[in-house]
């Protein structure tokens, strides 16, 4: 347990050196800052986007519980809901939209005249149906099932007690579910249907657009279940010619959508920016070690390298809390907005802390190769920087494949923690996803942390701690 | 502590960097409970030897062996008081102290006992809750110290542990050093380029110049070695003449000695004060102008060095 009294000697070192602590606290607000208003312009004009439609959908037919059959085309409706939606607090267009062919539509991607296209499948009515049909019978069975209890109960208390479910007939089991005007229920089809975004990772209008378009797919979804489910709850309690149609759809103005800049976009790698440069603080602090000969004294107790480094992670990690923390504040404050809500957030400070670690380790890592503080730091920028710009902070890199993993390509850079970071981080606050969505990348960013702490113990332990000639 | 004679020995340990030896076949055997000086200019392989003793740097011939058991690896019944300050500035007096206590695994509530201990014994306790930046240079030496012996090594190394200290300060750390051997029962190796501070401390002295071991011995012995005599520093005007004045003293029957050092000749003779009227009137009849004549009556460790290599010691 050595390395609990050298974490505890570590944070009085560095809450102690005031100039430092200054610098560390400093050093993320101002970075947020510069960057902040370096990228603060773009799309804050509430621009609309140009976005291509590729809508394949054939249409279905629809006929629930008796009613009559109508046609309805869910493709068609969603791109009248695109064209219809505007920006928050404003009348502008949120969409572009431009009805194309598969050709057109790669065409217009190339010449980026398009930030995205969103390809609509030729079955999406069909699945839109089973879902409303999954929802109607969902709803119905519970409905029938909540009413079977009421009888029972009344049944139960009329009799005395001693009264259980085997106690009703088949008989008057139809019957509640006659009262329940359930006449057939609607037969489900297990069919899943894809709306495909396409369009260029290194624009930064595709982010922005697709982050939207996530988000507003997401709410036709969840408009259709919550129609059918308010519909069907109306069969229980109205006249069956005030029924109306399963699904109305409305367009309205997106929320969030008011000022999407660029610095928005960028925010991501900035963070991830950000954290690297951390590394380079901590690879000082430990060369200092070495330099001063406090190191050769520890060296003396023969104390292991997992409890300096170990004991070096925990201080340092907490400041990386910190400096996310700054991070994420200073950003807000000066205008960051995200797509997803506050759980996006809270996923991304998360992420931000587990990279943040990662930085830490890769400061210990260069820390093994630094004969001193100073060349440590020139070390540590060497390195952090470049990384920065290789693990696509800013900007994607040529795609480098090195097989498959999890049903997805692995790319030469996702060895590197920072890569799944900056890709948890864009998904979490451009494009509006949920944990689901960044649990493969948060599973790599954690496996890979500790792959390069372990890196870090064995160079620390061969080239500082070994007795050397 | 185990039945060998010896705690600490070293079989003909050698280190070279590159084309250049540092230490070259050093033999030495250190017994429990003694004081043993490293006597040596700096640059003479003190410290490299010392690095290799303590496990801190592999040999690249040779071995050490602690109580007869062969050792390359840091021991923890050895304790190093480094040269240099070796001390964590943001942390107090008391932290640093407790802290080593705690990397050597010294249970909680032994270890705060002997760090109060530590500290009053060092003149420390004032500054007990001082960062050790704040402390004077003297004081920063003490605790340098005083981290080194916390976990109550059987070998104490002290390398030039008062160096850059004013006179108070260092017979106060010469005072702790006693008290470590005579109170505590520790042996102490014990590496200066002063002479005062080895003949007044070590119990053996070993000198080392250049790599090599020249002689191990107590002090006294090792000023007797010298020889009887006094010993006579002279300074001539013109410094061009050196060579040929040394060569006419050396012709001398009283002379026993003569060697020219940082541009002086220094001569050994019996009675230096009686002969030296005598000695003054040859040298200046034959035409040299003396401009400094300076005698001492008692031989040192430096007389021994200078007898040894030719040299002066704190060159």
């Amino acid at each position: 347990m050595k390395f609990v009294h050298v974490s505890i000697k570590g944070l009085k070192e560095i809450f102690r050196d005031r100039r430092g602590l200054a610098f560390i606290l400093a050093f993320p607000a101002i970075f947020m800052l510069v960057f902040g208003f370096a990228f603060s312009g773009g799309q804050g004009d509430n621009t609309s986007y140009n976005i291509g439609v590729l809508n394949q959908d054939r249409g279905t037919v629809m006929s629930l519980s008796g009613e009559a059959e109508e046609e309805r085309n869910f493709g068609a409706e969603l791109v009248g809901l695109l064209e219809d939606l505007t920006f928050e607090d404003s009348e502008v267009p949120l969409f572009e939209v431009k009805l194309v062919g598969e050709e057109e539509g790669e065409s217009l991607l190339k010449d980026r005249d398009v930030a995205a296209v969103v390809s609509i499948p030729s079955n999406f009515s069909h699945s839109v149906q089973q879902l409303i049909k999954s929802t109607v019978r969902n709803e119905v069975t519970s409905r029938v099932g909540e009413m079977v209890i009421t009888q029972f109960n009344d049944v139960s208390s009329n009799e005395g007690g001693n009264f259980g479910p085997d106690n009703f007939s088949t008989e008057e089991m139809d019957s509640l579910a006659a009262d329940g005007d359930v006449r057939s229920l609607p037969e489900v089809e297990n069919l899943t249907t894809s709306i495909t975004i396409k369009g260029d990772p290194g624009y930064m209008a595709y982010g922005q657009a697709r982050g939207i378009l996530n988000g507003v797919i997401g709410q036709f979804r969840d408009e259709v279940v919550d129609r059918a489910r308010e519909r069907t709850s109306s069969y229980f309690d109205e006249e069956y010619s005030s029924r109306g149609k399963f699904l109305i759809i409305e367009s309205e103005s997106v929320s969030g959508t008011q000022s999407l800049s660029s610095f928005d976009y960028q925010a991501p790698g900035i963070f991830v920016f950000a954290l690297l440069m951390s590394a380079i603080g901590v690879a000082g602090s430990l060369a200092r070690e070495v330099e001063s000969g406090t190191l050769e004294r520890l060296k003396l107790s023969r104390m292991r390298s997992f409890d300096l480094l170990f004991g070096t992670l925990i201080p340092w990690s907490v400041m990386a809390v910190v400096q996310v923390l700054i991070l994420f504040a200073v950003a807000l404050l000066i205008g960051f907005n995200w797509a997803g809500g506050i759980i996006s957030l809270i996923l991304a400070v998360l992420v931000s802390v587990i990279a943040g670690v990662a930085s830490v380790s890769l400061g210990l890592l260069i820390a093994a190769f630094a004969e001193n503080e100073s060349h440590a730091s020139n070390l540590g920028t060497l390195i952090a920087v470049p990384l920065s710009f290789i693990v696509g902070a800013f900007f994607p890199l040529p795609k480098i494949a090195l097989g498959q993993l999890f049903g997805s390509t692995f790319e030469l850079y996702d060895v590197l923690p920072w890569t799944h970071a900056a890709d948890a981080l864009r998904t979490l606050l451009i494009f509006g996803g949920g944990p689901g969505e960044v649990v493969v990348d948060i599973g790599f960013l954690v496996g890979l942390t500790v792959l390069l702490f372990l890196v870090s113990v064995y160079f620390f332990s061969k080239t500082r701690l070994s007795t050397l000639g | 502590m185990g039945s060998n004679e010896y705690l600490i020995e070293t079989e003909d340990l050698t280190k070279n960097f590159g084309d250049f030896t540092a230490v070259d076949s050093l033999n030495l055997k250190i017994k429990e409970n003694e004081i043993f000086g490293f006597l040596g200019p700096n640059g003479a392989g003190k410290t490299t030897s010392i690095r290799m003793m303590v496990g801190l740097l592999s040999p690249t011939e040779g071995k050490v062996k602690i109580e007869g058991d062969a050792t390359g690896e840091p021991n923890e019944r050895v304790g190093i008081c480094p040269q240099n300050l070796v001390i964590w500035k943001e942390l107090t007096s008391y932290e640093n102290i407790y802290f080593m206590g705690k990397m050597y695994d010294v249970p909680s509530d032994e270890l705060e006992q002997r760090v109060e201990s530590i500290l009053e014994d060092l003149k420390l306790t004032e500054k007990r809750n001082s960062p050790a930046s704040e402390l004077s240079g003297g004081m920063k030496r003490r605790l340098n110290l005083g981290m080194s012996i916390v976990h109550e090594p059987d070998l104490v190394v002290l390398d030039e542990p008062t160096a850059g200290l004013d006179p108070q300060s260092r017979h106060s750390v010469w005072d702790y050093i006693r008290n470590l051997k005579e109170e505590q029962g520790r042996c102490i190796i014990l590496t200066t380029h002063l002479m005062e501070e080895a003949d007044r401390l070590s119990d053996r002295v070993a000198i080392i110049d250049r790599g090599k071991l020249l002689v191990v011995d107590t002090p006294e012995d090792l000023k007797k070695s010298v020889g009887k005599g006094d010993s006579i520093s002279l300074e001539l005007e013109d410094k061009g003449q050196n060579q040929e004045v040394l060569d006419m003293l050396r012709n001398m029957d009283e002379v026993i000695e003569a060697n020219e050092i940082d541009e002086n000749l220094v001569l050994r003779v019996m009675d230096a004060v009686g002969r030296m009227a005598d000695l003054t009137e040859k040298i200046e009849g034959n035409g040299f102008e003396i401009s400094d004549v300076s005698i001492s009556r008692t031989n040192t460790l430096e007389d021994v060095f200078i007898h040894l290599t030719g040299r002066r010691l704190e060159s």
